[in-house]
């Protein structure tokens, strides 16, 4: 029990910090472009820099909101066969499935992200106009990517369980279909 | 096949991915067309250059570090500040004034164009051809306030590259430097967020924006110069018949072009002119007030960034 | 090489219909491409990091945030009770009531879901309470929603601009007469459709107090109204880009929707905002990921063995522009519309350059296909959220959608395509041509 709760919390703890940085990143960025418009049109004193900066954010807002997703399981899904699955037990052998080939593509995926990742950091490149570390922004891929990996593995052990479960009660449900 | 004895590695036929900015069929294209087709005889078939044109392998930038990590051959095209700030200096404002001193200064054993070829060694990559463009100017889409009197604000926005050297020196003609996306530069004139643009010369304006632009001001802002680099891992594997083949065919275009680039400059300022543009015409002097003014205000301001020994050795090279 | 590409499209369609997740649907198939397809992903990430950060695929996002936020502050309601004071009284008036607001919305959102989501949940229970069959009226307002995608802003449309570098504001002009063309031919056939139901229509109004209904929506209907106004005027007055206008109509929906109308607090605020920061990610990294393995075709010289293959099969350019039809309605069935514009779009492209037809043009052709895609199964995403929402099973909502489709939709799909100025009259009148 006790080391189940620990990781919960973990868990818990990093949506949180997910949650509250995507909120805040999309309200910054709708922020800077406005700004622009403004010191643009109205003070004709465009600022160099502001899209340069912008970036960062963006792929922040991206790859975090990439792994909110991942963690609500609000991917778009095609789900076409699960309208005509009807049997619980081959439903969730089916998403045993499903959920082992996300696992293995997000591994793969995440290993190329970290083969940049290290890139990033041995170039270690500035931004053109501000200077600014392009690692900052470029390592958004891997963390994304491992963030969505965490919640894949989550998925999957979920699936599992409830196949474990329904082993149980199984052959009930068999009947009753 | 293996790749074991000597023999072997003669007839191995390569493949290479040769990426360049310009859309397919336009007076690049059809430069590096050729090009390829010269490598190709050269090297008895042996060596092949699958051109991607239209920047489809991505931004200029992109695929310079696509060939640094090897999954790109080669390129031709401006060298990105991305993975080292010395590059701007081949864009620097008013490093020259006219074709004479490009012709010194962008020789390929300049002590400019060797110090380049040491960064982009040093990023895994071989230098081997410059392909330069033409002087740049500023296109707008309204009539400029005494175009020819720098110091006149001309209270007109024009959109810069997101690179320090041209926003300063906009600013030290008298325009408002206005950054935006380049991919949103078009529009941006038509519907007059903008009203003019900075960084390219006639040929950028005539392919891009002949249909909007109403004047083109041909101030030799900038030096437009291109380099064709390998990824060196990759030239390496080759046998030497076909890196001789590449490195030849690269000299013969480097030199053809040097023929033919300033022709070429005042062919496409004259289909500006047949599109209904009007060019203004400056003075010498005009020029060199230009000249004067821009490099009194930015070079202070960006040869940090380039290195400043390396700046001022080439800066006296020129004097 | 065509073959390995062939049996990685087929290799994607097996992961969509297993309902992977998309970004993993086409990580597997650029898995599949990086073995057999020999395509180093060494630079593959740095490329898409590129891709991604790039201001003018930023737009797509914001326009999404200004719609969760605009469809959260009650603008749906208004604008459905300003379009009811004009057209309410006529049989079948509801029905035209509810196409008219799908487009509406489509004005200030740059998705068919934020249609759906403002429009279905209080439109269908009030054509239900009218006499109107369930599946009749959920099919219609998803079928309507699509419109979202064809009035500008439009979501599509900006990838379609970005990744062909065309004029994106060109693009967003191309589809409106399509789009008008649709909201008119669905509003006539709802209207002889309509006849066959049995309707209870409210009792007429005296005319001062119907004058006087009409001046209040409008007026409750107005910072609805303006935002189009705001996004489109803004743009062709040269005040800011696309993307800064998606900006700005996020910004402008906050004190909207907290002041104005009041449906927005604190509470909801940080819910919507979230929420739609989730449906950006998932946008988002579908999106890089459908970009690479369209990379990976692009480094294989796909497009240009396309147009081989097709200039190979026939020269008939009429037949080859009904092929290029029944594609784009295949690929809609099977991806959602971005992820169709992204990888088709530059592979079709070469092709249709050589078949003589304008960039432009053929935006306007991804367009109607492709929104259509939203509807059409066996991926119809933007159905399966309708018929969650109006609360109806497949069966009763598939009769009505593929009529809807055959005689409404399709009819216009081909006038699009054989009939240039349909979409071009607009960008040449505004000068874009
Ligand atoms: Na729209
Ligand atoms: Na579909």
């Amino acid at each position: 029990m006790k080391p189940r709760n620990w990781i919960q919390r973990i868990l818990d703890r990093l949506l949180s910090i997910q949650r509250g940085v995507t909120f805040v990143l999309a309200l910054l960025i709708t922020g800077l472009v406005v700004f622009q418009v403004i010191l643009r049109y109205v003070f004709k004193a465009p600022l160099m820099g502001i899209e340069e900066m912008l970036l960062f954010p963006i792929i922040w807002l991206y790859m975090l909101g990439g792994a909110n997703a991942s963690q609500q399981r609000n991917h778009i899904e095609c789900g076409v066969l699960t309208v005509y699955i009807k049997r619980p037990r081959t439903m969730m052998l089916f998403k045993i499935v499903k959920g082992l080939i996300s696992l293995i593509v997000s591994l793969w995926l995440s290993y190329w992200a970290y083969w940049f990742f290290v890139y990033s950091l041995t170039r270690w490149k500035l931004s053109d106009l501000l200077y600014i570390p392009m690692f900052f922004g470029e390592s958004a891929m891997f963390i994304g990517l491992i963030l969505m990996l965490v919640y894949a593995v989550i998925e999957l052990v979920g699936y599992i369980k409830d196949f474990g479960n329904s082993s149980l009660t199984s052959d009930k449900e068999e009947l009753k279909c | 096949s293996p790749s074991g004895t000597g023999d072997n590695k003669e007839n191995e036929v390569k493949v290479w991915k040769f990426a360049h900015i310009r859309p397919a069929g336009s007076v690049s294209d059809l430069d590096f067309q050729a090009f390829a087709k010269d490598v190709e005889n050269r090297s008895n078939g042996s060596l092949k250059l699958e051109i991607y044109p239209a920047s489809q392998l991505g931004d200029y930038t992109v695929v310079q570090e696509r060939v640094s990590i090897g999954d790109i051959h080669m390129q031709v095209a401006p060298v990105g500040t991305n993975l080292d700030k010395s590059f701007g200096i081949t864009s620097a404002p008013y490093l020259v004034e006219n074709w004479n001193q490009a012709r010194k200064v962008y020789a390929s054993d300049s002590k400019l164009n060797t110090a380049m070829a040491e960064i982009l060694d040093k990023n895994g990559m071989k230098l081997i051809a410059v392909y330069p463009l033409y002087f740049g100017g500023i296109a707008l889409v309204k009539e400029p306030k005494e175009p020819g009197n720098a110091d006149v604000p001309k209270n007109i926005k024009i959109r810069v590259p997101p690179i320090k050297s041209f926003e300063k020196t906009a600013e030290a003609l008298g325009y408002i430097a206005t950054p935006l996306p380049f991919a949103e530069t078009f529009t941006a004139m038509q519907t007059g967020i903008v009203e003019g643009a900075i960084g390219a010369g006639a040929e950028g304006y005539y392919s891009n924006f002949k249909d909007l632009v109403k004047w083109y001001l041909p101030l030799n802002d900038h030096f437009e110069m291109w380099y064709m680099y390998v990824n060196k891992e990759e030239f390496n594997k080759l046998s030497p018949e076909q890196q001789k083949a590449l490195l030849d065919a690269a000299k013969a275009m480097e030199e053809k072009r040097f023929r033919d680039a300033e022709q070429q400059e005042k062919e496409f300022e004259g289909k500006l002119a047949a599109e209904g543009i009007k060019i203004v015409e400056f003075t010498d002097a005009e020029l060199a007030a230009f000249a004067k003014k821009t490099r009194e205000q930015v070079w202070p301001l960006v040869k940090g960034d380039y290195g400043e020994k390396l700046f001022e050795s080439i800066v006296k090279e020129i004097q | 090489m065509l073959t390995i590409v062939l049996l990685d499209v087929i290799l994607l369609v097996i992961l969509l219909i297993m309902s992977v997740p998309l970004p993993y649907c086409f990580g597997g198939a650029l898995l599949f491409m990086s073995i057999f397809g020999g395509v180093s992903m060494k630079s593959m990430m740095l490329w898409g990091f590129n891709q991604m950060i790039s201001p003018v695929l930023l737009a797509s996002p914001l326009f999404i945030l200004a719609g969760t936020l605009m469809g959260e502050s009650g603008i749906a309601k208004r604008l459905l009770d300003f379009v009811d004071s004009f057209v309410g009284r006529i049989k079948g008036g509801l029905g035209v009531i509810s196409v008219v607001t799908c487009a509406l919305i489509g004005a200030i959102s740059g998705s068919g879901f934020t249609g759906v989501a403002a429009t279905a949940p209080v439109m269908i229970p009030r054509m239900v309470e009218q006499g109107y069959p369930r599946g009749y009226a959920t099919s219609l307002i998803t079928v309507s929603s699509i419109l979202g995608l064809l009035i500008p802003p439009s979501v599509i449309m900006i990838l379609y601009g970005w990744v062909t570098e065309t004029s994106i504001l060109a693009c967003f002009l191309a589809t409106i007469g399509p789009g008008v063309a649709i909201t008119i031919a669905l509003s006539v056939m709802n209207l002889i459709w309509a006849r066959k139901f049995d309707l209870v229509l409210e009792p007429p109004m005296p005319p001062a107090e119907k004058l006087k209904q009409i001046v209040t929506r409008t007026w409750y209907a107005l910072p609805a109204l303006l935002m189009p106004i705001i996004i489109l005027g803004g743009i062709y007055g040269g005040v800011f880009t696309p993307t800064e206008a998606a900006g700005v109509a996020a910004f402008y929906s906050i004190p909207v929707g907290f002041l104005i109308y009041r449906s927005l607090n604190r509470k909801n605020f940080y819910k919507m905002t979230f929420e739609s920061s989730t449906s950006i990610g998932a946008i988002m990294t579908m999106i890089v990921f459908c970009l690479m393995l369209s990379q990976t075709y692009v480094m294989l010289q796909v497009p240009q063995a396309i147009v081989k293959l097709f200039f190979d099969f026939t020269q008939n350019r009429t037949l080859m522009l009904i092929i290029i039809n029944l594609f784009l309605f295949l690929v809609g069935m099977i991806v959602n519309d971005a992820t169709g514009m992204i990888l088709v779009a530059p592979l079709l492209l070469p092709l249709v350059k050589e078949l003589g037809i304008h960039p432009i043009h053929f935006a306007a052709i991804m367009g109607v296909n492709l929104a259509m895609g939203g509807v059409t199964p066996p991926y119809a995403s933007i159905l399966y959220l309708g018929m969650r929402l109006g609360k109806c099973e497949f069966n009763d909502i598939l009769r009505p959608t593929l009529l809807f489709l055959a005689f409404a939709y399709i009819p216009i799909v081909f006038l699009t395509t054989f009939w240039p100025d349909l979409s071009l009259f607009l960008p040449k009148l505004l000068g874009f041509m």
